[in-house]
């Protein structure tokens, strides 16, 4: 129990208190009031001359006597209704701000008077709506979360499934595709279902990650580049740089890798201008694993949703290594520095 | 029926009895609304009695004059200083304290001298 708690004074120990106040005050009125008015009456029974016998007197005295007791009743009466009256307004108050509070304005806080039952009462409410308030907050949050994730993962999901039907369609135009071509082919077809399928299964398990851990992370690092120039080499002049990552020991999770590296080559075919080249910068340091990329930017190209879902995607998944994504943006260039730390 | 004593009887009990209850809720009123009312009744019944007390001393007592006016000057300097006190607490305060005094002073040069 907090001191205030404890300090609380109970409401009808308050009115208890005020009546006291009120007939003590109405006590002293009846007194000063009787002495006054028999006063007041034997100043002017003397003052014009008129006799005051035994029975006079005795009328006088009744007469004051009533009049000091209803005046002072009357005055009871006011003062009391009209305090008591100010500590009752107060339930009027918390009735208004419940109103509020129902209407949907959260934000409300209902103002605390006095120290009793009905302040404690006034506390609660204001508790209560300030729980409620962070409750939504945090459902609000989560919501926006797991649709971020569901977009993210759905958008991942469109970069290797592109992959098969360009593949799908190209084989298709041809009259006579060679073994080696549907091998090849069989082969990537098996490479992106399996991704997509990983995909799928972060979508069903809710975001459950697949970390292993790998004596030599360089060699997930080279094979990674590798595929990277593979869907670039033919339409892009590319400048890879990995001499500044060092074998070294790390726990990744290979589908997230891999979605990091398939949407930066989604986003080279899509904006990336082909007069100047592609650049792929990996090393390892004291922050982690650093993966640099940058291009030239084409004339007139407008980013569609897909290219900020993309940098999205990286961001999160650089954010699951305790890492980070910074975008470098001008209308000729764009670089993205992707750290992951915790390794 | 009434007598005049009657009258004068009641009516002072009245003056006195809405001093003391108009003084009293200035004073214990939590509400800022209520009090600024409270303390312009107490105004103006201080200006009231002292008009009273003035009417009742000028027929030859220079004393019952010179409170009743003090009472009068005081009302209006607590409802000037009230009016100017722009939410100040501190004035406020001494706007009723002046108000009240000079009620007491108005019941006194009327109702006691």
């Amino acid at each position: 129990m907090t001191e205030k708690a404890k300090r609380r004074r109970k409401l009808s120990y308050e009115i208890l208190g005020l009546f006291a106040v009120c007939f003590a005050a109405a006590l002293v009125l009846f007194f000063f009031l009787i002495f006054f008015g028999i006063g007041v009456a034997e100043e002017y029974c003397w003052e014009n001359g008129i006799p005051l016998d035994e029975e006079a007197l005795y009328r006088l005295d009744g007469f004051v006597f009533s009049v000091s007791l209803a005046v002072s009743v009357i005055f009871f009466a006011v003062l009391f209704i009209v305090l008591f009256g100010e500590r009752l307004a107060y339930i009027g108050t918390i009735i208004k701000g419940v109103d509020i509070l129902r209407g949907g304005e959260m934000g409300y806080r209902l103002p605390l008077e006095g120290n009793n039952e009905l302040t404690a009462l006034a506390e609660a409410i204001n508790y209560l709506s300030e729980t409620e308030a962070a409750v939504k907050a945090r459902e609000r949050g989560l919501k926006e979360e797991k649709e971020a994730l569901i977009r993210a993962l759905s958008h991942d999901i469109r970069t290797p499934l592109t992959s098969i039907i360009a593949y799908t369609e190209l084989l298709s135009a041809k009259e006579n595709a060679t073994a080696q071509e549907m091998s090849e082919y069989f082969s990537l077809v098996e490479k992106k279902a399996g991704q997509i399928k990983s995909i799928t299964e972060i979508l069903l398990d809710g975001g459950k990650r697949n970390v292993e851990h790998f004596e030599n992370a360089r060699l997930l690092i080279e094979q990674l580049v590798c595929e990277f120039e593979e869907a670039l080499e033919e339409s892009f002049t590319l400048k890879v740089d990995i001499s500044a990552c060092a074998a070294f020991a790390g726990s990744f999770d290979v589908q997230e890798m891999r979605r990091i590296f398939d949407n930066l080559i989604s986003n080279v075919q899509k904006y990336a201008a082909h007069e100047k080249p592609v650049e792929l910068t990996v090393e390892n340091g004291e922050r982690g694993l650093t993966v640099r990329q940058k291009n030239a930017v084409k004339k007139n190209a407008h980013q569609a949703q897909s290219y900020k879902m993309g940098l999205y995607s990286i961001l999160r998944i650089a954010q699951n290594y305790g890492g980070g994504a910074e975008v470098r943006q001008s209308e000729d260039e764009f670089e993205i520095i992707i750290t992951l730390s915790n390794l | 029926m009434f007598t005049s004593l009657d009258l004068l009887v009641v009516v002072s009990m009245g003056i006195i009895a809405a001093t003391f209850l108009s003084l009293m809720l200035m004073f214990l009123l939590k509400n800022q609304k209520a009090k600024r009312v409270f303390f312009y009744i107490v105004v103006a019944l201080g200006v009231y009695v002292s008009t009273i007390g003035f009417r009742i001393g000028i027929t030859g007592f220079i004393e019952q004059v010179v409170l009743a006016v003090l009472a009068a000057l005081m009302s209006v300097g607590a409802f000037v200083l009230e009016r100017a006190a722009g939410g100040d607490g501190k004035k406020l305060r001494i706007a009723r304290i002046i108000a009240a005094a000079a009620l007491v002073l108005g019941i006194i040069s009327a109702l006691f001298i």
